[in-house]
């Protein structure tokens, strides 16, 4: 047997599970009871009671949320369903106690025709809200295009609804404005006031819902058929026939839209003037130091005029040997293989193990008193040109002497 | 004149031939164009170095009278991939609405099921995997503005697709009947 609850009780109950409620509420699908009860840290008991109160319901481990406090939460908040229902009911009430106080003058009935004639107005304004929301939800947020237009249907007809509706609450007023006349209450006065101004109102907004309907229909219908002339484009854009059967040259030869331009990659030209300025100085400087590993050979001076000047031309880029080493000593590597693997500007072009070779060789005999030799030796494998046979060599490990990088690192 | 801070910014987005969508990342952009005097200032600023600031159904972009001698070809083989491209989006069951968004998994798992939709999709893209394709696509409608990547797997779609829809509309088929437009 259930426990009626005071006022106090349930609302309380409200307040201690209200998470537990919000997410009952917002999933609106059965949730399984283990879930909820490991989520909000619930025991049994708590939710039993919940249970008992009959605010959630357990049907074989999984918990519902109660009907009533759905509506509740929706009436509330105006969310929902569109309903006319409590407007017809409350014209109902409205009329039978209006012939009820006909019949006998009670205060009774002249209070219940007081909050019938709210209710009207209060429920009329909120269902038409909820109208709006709901057909600008359906339009913007539902993607099947066939249930958006039958949605949409429905909602047409649920404002055609309310607007008789309100037709039909105007009529009643009139039909009895002689008896409500009479009553001669200045509270009944003003709210038939409001009422008829808010109905007046309601009445103007349907009319605009209206229009709203019928373009999103509208609109709705074009995109289908813009859907359906895709696809037949595309059937005959296969059957090649599309530069026959249509203007599609035409049209979109006119289409002006960059889109469909060749586009110009904006190229400019780096300013003098910020070359001058600090900030280039320092850009410029970076780019000379990641450079500093060519040298121009026009730099030198003029010397025998070479009589190959083509092949000078091509070589005119030439490796800064002393630069080289320098980068060596900044680095921890042993030479051998500093020199194996460092990436040579592209401008050098390729080069390739021979070379590499022999730079290891010429540094080591024009740098000796900077280079510490070990004693170690390591292997490697090399090939002397592309297609050639694999030899095995083996080099000596030199390091840079330690306290010159230290000294180099000072400078 | 007055000449808007951010026009640099419009600039670069609508020069590369991209759209600017009220519903897309560049929604901010897109109101402060949307000011008719902000409109008119910069339609008359870019048209002094040639772009024309056009505007559609909640979206902006820039036009330019071409060359002449311009590919042709060329051109009419872009929009002929777009046909491709929307006839496939406007086959699945989620229609290229404005807003409208497309996880790529689950247009796979619908192509999947869909020998029609799998054919589509195959002629569109190269790649193995059905998801993979998709997501093709779904970048390459990115890549021009159409649709906006939400995160790895999900794409939205701009209002800059009415503009491909107002083509297509004006697209007349001999012996069909014609789409009204709503506007």
């Amino acid at each position: 047997m259930r426990q009626p609850l005071s006022i106090k009780e349930l609302l309380n109950l409200l307040h201690q599970h209200r998470e537990l409620i919000e997410m009952l509420f917002g999933k609106k699908e059965a949730v399984r009871k283990a879930e909820l009860t490991a989520h909000f840290d619930l025991d049994e008991d708590k939710l039993d009671k919940l249970i008992q109160a009959e605010l959630i319901h357990d049907n074989n481990h999984l918990i519902t949320l109660d009907d009533r406090i759905y509506t509740f939460i929706e009436e509330i908040l105006e969310i929902g369903e569109v309903t006319t229902a409590f407007i017809t009911e409350n014209m109902e009430g409205l009329l039978e106690n209006i012939k009820y106080y006909e019949i006998d003058h009670n205060p009774k009935f002249l209070k219940n025709i007081k909050k019938h004639l709210h209710r009207i107005r209060s429920t009329t304004s909120r269902e038409v809200i909820k109208l709006n929301k709901n057909i600008d939800d359906t339009y913007k947020n539902q993607s099947n295009y066939q249930i958006k237009l039958k949605e949409l249907d429905k909602y047409k007809r649920k404002r055609d609804d309310i607007l008789n509706l309100i037709s039909e609450t105007e009529f009643i007023l009139r039909d009895s404005q002689p008896v409500l006349q009479q009553m001669g209450d200045i509270e009944l006065s003003n709210q038939l006031l409001e009422l008829r101004y808010n109905l007046v109102r309601n009445r103007d907004y349907l009319h605009e819902i209206q229009t709203q309907i019928i373009d999103y229909i509208y609109k709705i219908q074009y995109q289908n058929a813009i859907y359906k002339k895709i696809q037949r484009l595309k059937e005959l854009k296969d059957y090649e026939e599309l530069k026959y059967q249509t203007n599609f040259i035409e049209v979109v030869v006119g289409q002006k839209a960059i889109l469909f331009q060749r586009r110009n990659p904006y190229k400019s030209r780096l300013s003098l003037d910020y070359l001058y300025s600090d900030h280039g100085y320092t850009i410029a400087h970076k780019v000379a130091q990641r450079l500093q590993i060519l040298r121009s050979i026009n730099r030198l001076p003029a010397g025998q005029i070479n009589t190959n000047v083509a092949e000078g031309a091509e070589k005119s880029m030439q490796l800064n040997i002393p630069a080289l080493v320098q980068k060596f000593k900044e680095s921890k590597d042993d030479l051998f293989h500093f020199l194996s693997t460092f990436k040579f500007p592209k401008e050098l072009g390729e080069i390739d193990m021979m070379r590499r070779m022999s730079l290891y060789v010429s540094i080591s005999v024009d740098f000796d008193k900077e280079l510490d030799f070990t004693s170690q030796m390591k292997y490697t494998e090399i090939k002397e040109s592309k297609k050639g046979p694999v030899k095995r060599i083996g080099y000596a490990l030199i390091y840079a002497q330690k306290e010159l990088t230290k000294k180099s690192g000072k400078e | 004149m007055k000449i808007p801070s951010y026009t640099q910014e419009i600039f670069q987005i609508l020069a590369k031939g991209q759209f600017i969508s009220s519903n897309g990342a560049h929604g901010r952009l897109y109101d402060l164009i949307r000011d008719e005097e902000t409109f008119k200032n910069l339609r008359e600023y870019f048209s002094y170095i040639g772009f024309t600031l056009e505007s559609g159904f909640n979206y902006f972009y820039f036009s330019q009278d071409e060359e002449v001698a311009y590919n042709v070809e060329k051109k009419l083989e872009q929009f002929a991939h777009y046909i491709d491209v929307l006839d496939f989006f406007s086959t699945l069951d989620l229609k290229p609405l404005p807003g409208t968004r497309y996880r790529t998994t689950k247009v796979a798992e619908e192509c999947y099921a869909n020998e029609r939709l799998k054919q589509k999709i195959t002629a569109l893209s190269r790649k193995d995997k059905l998801a993979d394709k998709v997501a093709e696509v779904a970048d390459f409608m990115t890549a021009a503005s159409f649709f906006e990547k939400e995160d790895e797997e999900t794409y939205k779609v701009l209002d800059s697709i009415h503009y491909l829809e107002q083509i297509i509309n004006l697209i007349t088929i001999k012996d069909d009947h014609e789409v009204e437009s709503p506007q």
